[in-house]
């Protein structure tokens, strides 16, 4: 399994990567510093799953979204937003991109937890 | 500008507010955070209100601080500031990347080093979730969306910048300020939200709404 972290803070790209790893051991992790470098990364490793901090330099997430649909209307890849932004409005046009979930800032333990589960339980589907 | 009704009903939306935001803190510092209740003060340039700012302002305004600002909106728009005394902003860095496990430890660090990229990465992320959670249950309330700049961490003597505060383009300034402590951790934090006199103007309907509905129901 390879998950890419869009994230413009190093300190918590690490500190995310940490929290999925408890869970998925075996798992590859990418980073990427903003939406366009995450855009490029994403076409260079198709990972299956990408979690997009949403306020970031250069390119945002919500950018990123549009044009990660707008080019990749088949893709098998899975979004979660993980935003400090709790604005419903934010939230409402987040989902109607298409994310597998939205989870508010900041991802703890209980939060990695949770998105695991999710995680598996797209995987048990599959 | 507001009456008592007003301001107590403001106060309590941004008490709550702010105790969502405490709750994020909690999270972030794996520390049980203690509230109080935010002053708020709607503050003109006039010489008056700049007696009741100097009165209100927390001591650590008079000293070296780290400031995290998160700038919001085109219609309902101003900046929010997430402030801290700069010798415990280390230290908070330290509780977030979990190598502080002691009050003692913590206490007799020395809160004069340099700052590092990872000190401000941590604080600008702190600010982040805390004035995101909170400016985004004003837009919440007010049924707007904003759009936020990224946000940005300095660290500067405040009497320094605070002038700006009364010679800005903003004609008035909604000032909330609450004092927080963590566990053994004693500390001061501010957060100062300041809008234009229309963006003011428009939180205030709101409330005006809010208590309308009340007494009709």
């Amino acid at each position: 399994m390879k998950f890419l972290v869009i994230e413009d803070s190093s300190l918590y790209q690490k500190i995310h990567v940490k929290l999925l790893k408890n869970h998925f051991p075996e798992a590859e992790f990418l980073t990427a510093g903003d939406g366009w470098e995450g855009y490029q990364v994403y076409e260079k490793e198709k990972p299956d799953y990408i979690l997009l901090d949403l306020l970031m330099p250069v390119m945002n997430g919500v950018e990123f979204l549009k044009l990660f649909r707008d080019k990749n209307p088949d893709t098998q890849t899975e979004i979660v937003v993980l935003s400090a932004d709790v604005q419903r409005m934010v939230k409402e046009e987040v989902l109607d991109l298409g994310v597998l979930t939205f989870i508010h800032k900041p991802f703890t333990e209980e939060k990695a937890e949770e998105l695991a589960e999710i995680i598996r339980g797209c995987r048990d589907a599959e | 500008m507001l009456n008592k009704l007003q301001k107590e009903a403001l106060r309590e939306h941004m008490n709550i507010y702010i105790g969502q935001a405490a709750s994020l803190l909690s999270d972030m510092l794996q520390k049980k955070i203690i509230l109080t209740t935010p002053e708020l003060f709607i503050l003109s340039r006039s010489e008056e209100d700049r007696a009741v700012y100097e009165e209100m302002k927390p001591s650590f305004f008079n000293s070296h601080v780290v400031v995290s600002t998160l700038r919001f909106g085109t219609g309902f728009s101003g900046n929010a500031q997430l402030i801290f005394p700069r010798d415990k902003s280390q230290w908070l860095v330290k509780l977030i990347l979990g190598e502080a496990d002691s009050s003692e430890m913590v206490l007799t660090e020395n809160g004069d080093e340099e700052l590092t990229d990872t000190d401000f990465d941590a604080i600008r992320e702190i600010g982040n979730v805390i004035l995101n959670s909170i400016v985004g249950a004003m837009g919440n309330l007010l049924e707007v969306k904003l759009d936020y700049s990224l946000p940005e961490v300095q660290a500067f003597y405040y009497p320094e910048q605070e002038e700006a505060l009364f010679k800005g383009t903003d004609s008035h300034v909604l000032v909330i300020s609450n004092t927080f402590s963590m566990e053994e951790f004693e500390t001061d934090g501010a957060i100062l939200i300041v809008l234009g006199l229309e963006s003011v103007m428009e939180l205030i309907e709101k409330i005006n709404e809010i208590l309308l509905d009340l007494e009709e129901n």
